[in-house]
């Protein structure tokens, strides 16, 4: 990313709190195939080769330009009641966009 | 003292209330900064989906940008078709004429920028439009799905 953006990085930060909390919810979730594909596409073999590749957050600041903050919904992907309870629910926050509206816009 | 931090918080500049949310989110935001010892500056991140670059919306969010002149810090666009890795032949405006849409971003947030007095220079990027699937449809929705055995070799290209 340093290399290709220039020292330019916009970065999503919810994307990143999603990658730092693969590890856990793949072990927990025994998302076996997922973690296999995930490995696969990152060419790694461990989650501390993953870690690495997928650092804390203060170790982007001195590449990214700007950090991008959405509300905790993001692009209105919502997950049905057996996913949300292995992955997580993300509450009942509207954000600054609301679900409806986003479903409006994708239009 | 630490390194001033820039974020940017997604506003659809068309639609009036979500400004006022935003500026109040940039206060707070920034008051919490200050408390902690983190200076910040807060923004907008314009996300162009398809439905804000609907004329009467870019229309909308220009006079906004008059009134409020909001610090603008980037610019992203949705998928732009031919200007992704990957796109098929049907999605290439230019074949039949039609507007180029990441030439309409680009515009706009020119024309925004004019009014934003923060100077900030901004960058416009866009979805790459190439993703990785366990499983895929026989038949191929959209063209810009692989599969892990057709990404890894095409892996540093891509």
């Amino acid at each position: 990313m340093k290399r290709i953006s220039g020292g330019r990085i916009v970065l999503d930060v919810a994307h990143w709190a999603a990658a730092r909390s693969a590890p856990e919810l793949f072990e927990k979730n025994k998302a076996y195939e997922d973690k296999e594909l995930l490995f696969k596409t990152e060419g790694i073999k461990s989650w501390d080769e993953y870690v690495e590749r997928n650092p804390d957050l203060n170790s982007y600041i001195p590449h990214t330009r700007v950090f991008h903050m959405s509300n905790s919904t993001g692009l209105g992907v919502y997950l049905d009641e057996e996913n949300l309870e292995k992955w997580g629910d993300v509450g009942t926050v509207e954000g600054l966009v609301p679900r409806s509206d986003f479903y409006k816009w994708l239009m | 003292m630490a390194k001033t931090l820039n974020v940017g918080l997604p506003v659809m500049l068309q639609s009036e209330p979500e400004i006022q949310a935003f500026l109040r989110a940039k206060e707070r935001i920034e008051n919490y900064g200050q408390s902690i010892g983190q200076p910040l500056n807060v923004g907008v991140f314009l996300f162009y989906l398809p439905f804000a670059l609907k004329d009467e919306n870019r229309e909308r969010a220009l006079e906004n940008q008059s009134k409020y002149h909001v610090p603008i810090l980037h610019a992203q666009a949705s998928f732009q078709l031919k200007h992704n890795l990957v796109f098929s032949r049907n999605q290439d405006s230019s074949l039949e004429g039609r507007k180029d849409l990441l030439d309409t971003v680009i515009v706009q947030t020119a024309e925004l920028k004019e009014h934003d007095t923060s100077k900030f220079p901004v960058d416009v990027d866009f979805n790459v439009g190439a993703y990785l699937c366990r499983q895929i449809p026989e038949k191929r929705p959209v063209p810009f799905i692989y599969s892990i055995d057709e990404i890894l070799p095409q892996r540093e290209e891509l």
